[in-house]
């Protein structure tokens, strides 16, 4: 079982991450699977990052945190983000395959950024559901 | 201790237990209020950090309103709270589409307020400089928010245009029920066609005027 | 669930080392991490406790190069193998395209070895997946202790115990000391890719 990615729906995902939130200043926007693997990037500067490794952790991250959220009788978490002193990195769902990862600085709110990544969001379900 | 030693400890103690000035943006700088009147406003603009919802752009709107009866009496505070009142409709109308640092704004002018309400002994002085450092972040996003609009509405305009003239061209391809075009003469078929683009082109910018009136008369 | 890439020409799939606890997953990681460092070029992530045990998983990603105009990243994992480490392992599970179950060969695991196994197939149950259709390799990993007179179980009663249905290509190996630890990679990896092919050519 996978999933194939052509061309044009990859495009047009690139152009949403770049859009949507790379033109708001967010430094780094991974979309994932549910396993780890990425499907798109958008990353500012060379990609200081180890981005198969994050990817992995975030999946790893969201998962176990889903699963405890089941444990104590929630559907699900509606935040799961973690704020550091420079770089803040916040998760969410994008369909039940795969996540959305941003990592964005102090001069961005959360507030509104997860208003952008909400919008982004309903855009890619479109598009993932094609 | 020699003077010299002794301000070199204090250097090192400096540079060892230095305290930064980080996230000056977050709400986090200030312990608590306590029971003051901005609790309340300090309580929602928290929320709002970490969600943005019509709900509590509501709220903070209320708020704002009750806090500048309390204060009426006092511009300084006043001024403050009606800054913050502007930016909080501008995002409430706006969304997602407000500019990204509207919302840091909020923050960065509520950190005034609250500065200057709970400094004991800050001199009138200090407290309209922090004032105007807010005024002046606000004129600056005021700028950008009026550069953005006029950028978009040009990029819309053009579309627009090109839209109405494909759509004035598409128009002339057909065969108009009135007048009778096959009795014109070329130059006349000309120019009756420029008029038709024209008066299209008429109706899209008056359209556009009606929307920019109605979005200023919101605010 | 492997993710192919038509616009970059990349192949990305999960393999997954599942076994009992101790049984030698990490220390297959590691070994292929130490003995290719130079040449994969990219680092191992390992999220252990203070004793050494795999407490969530152990990451390493490999890239094997271009094979028919597609780049293959083959990402590699462990589990955690303790047996209150259940829903970590479920977890970890999610999306594999290729297991190699890595059974400890000393005697007094046999039933633990057996269990493990049965855990697999439950755990890939949750995901709708059985034993049957997901590429597996069987390792029966510590074959060198057998020089040191500690009883082993032999390869008849391990392949009885563990492969009877299943028929999965299996490799005596020693991931502390290597051999067979990159045959049972490649073969894992080989297997997995094959069952993506109809959809890279």
């Amino acid at each position: 079982m996978h999933y194939v990615f052509d061309r044009e729906h990859l495009t047009a995902i690139e152009d949403i991450l770049e859009r949507d939130l790379m033109d708001l200043g967010v430094h780094s926007v991974f979309l994932i699977d549910m396993a780890g693997n990425i499907v798109a990037t958008k990353e500012t500067g060379q990609g200081e990052h180890d981005i198969y490794s994050l990817a992995a952790l975030a999946a790893g991250n969201f998962g176990a945190v889903s699963t405890m959220a089941k444990l104590i009788g929630e559907e699900e978490f509606s935040l799961l983000f973690h704020r550091g002193k420079k770089e803040s990195i916040h998760f969410s769902k994008v369909t039940g395959d795969f996540l959305l990862i941003t990592i964005f600085g102090k001069e961005l709110s959360l507030g509104f950024l997860r208003l952008k990544v909400a919008e982004a969001t309903e855009k890619m379900v479109a598009i993932l559901g094609a | 201790m020699t003077e010299d030693f002794k301000s070199q400890v204090e250097s090192r103690l400096d540079d060892l237990f230095h305290e930064d000035e980080e996230s000056m943006d977050s709400m986090d700088r200030f312990g608590g209020v306590g029971d003051h009147p901005l609790k309340g406003l300090k309580a929602i603009l928290l929320s709002i950090e970490w969600e943005i919802t019509d709900s509590s752009m509501e709220s903070l709107i209320n708020e704002l309103k009750t806090l500048e009866d309390f204060y009426k009496d006092d511009k300084l505070i006043l001024t403050f709270l009606r800054l913050l009142n502007s930016i909080a409709r501008y995002i409430k109308v706006r969304r997602g589409k407000a500019h990204p640092n509207a919302t840091s704004l909020l923050t960065s002018v509520y950190n005034g307020l609250e500065r200057v309400s709970l400094s004991e002994g800050m001199s009138r002085k200090e407290k309209e400089n922090i004032l105007l450092q807010e005024v002046d972040k606000f004129k600056k996003l005021k700028e950008e928010v009026i550069r953005r609009k006029k950028e978009q509405e040009e990029e819309e305009t053009k579309q627009s245009a090109a839209v109405a003239l494909e759509e004035a061209a598409g128009r002339l391809t057909e065969e108009p029920t009135q007048p009778d075009l096959s009795s014109m003469t070329t130059q006349e078929l000309v120019l009756y066609a420029l008029e038709e683009i024209k008066e299209v082109i008429r109706e899209e910018f008056g359209a556009l005027r009606a929307e920019m009136k109605a979005w200023r008369e919101s605010r | 669930m492997a993710i192919i890439n038509l616009k970059k020409g990349e192949v990305q799939a999960k393999i997954v080392y599942y076994g009992p606890g101790r049984g030698g997953k990490t220390t297959n990681l590691e070994y292929i991490y130490r003995k290719f460092h130079d040449r994969i070029k990219t680092e191992m992530v390992t999220i252990k406790t203070h004793g050494d045990r795999t407490l969530f998983f152990d990451f390493l990603p490999i890239e094997i190069g271009k094979i028919k105009g597609f780049d293959i990243r083959i990402q590699l994992y462990t589990v955690p193998g303790q047996v209150k480490y259940d829903a970590t392992r479920r977890l970890v599970l999610r999306g594999v395209d290729g297991v190699v179950f890595v059974a400890d060969s000393l005697a007094v695991r046999r039933k633990e070895n057996i269990l493990s196994l049965k855990n697999l197939a439950d755990n890939l149950a949750t995901y709708k997946k059985s034993l049957f259709d997901v590429p597996m390799v069987l390792q029966y990993n510590k074959r060198d202790l057998q020089e040191e007179g500690i009883p082993l179980l032999s390869l008849e009663a391990l392949e009885k115990d563990l492969n009877t249905r299943l028929k999965a290509p299996s490799f005596e190996a020693s991931a502390l000391k290597g051999p067979n630890v990159v045959q049972t990679m490649k073969r894992i990896i080989v297997m997995t890719i094959d069952s993506l092919r109809r959809d890279l050519t």
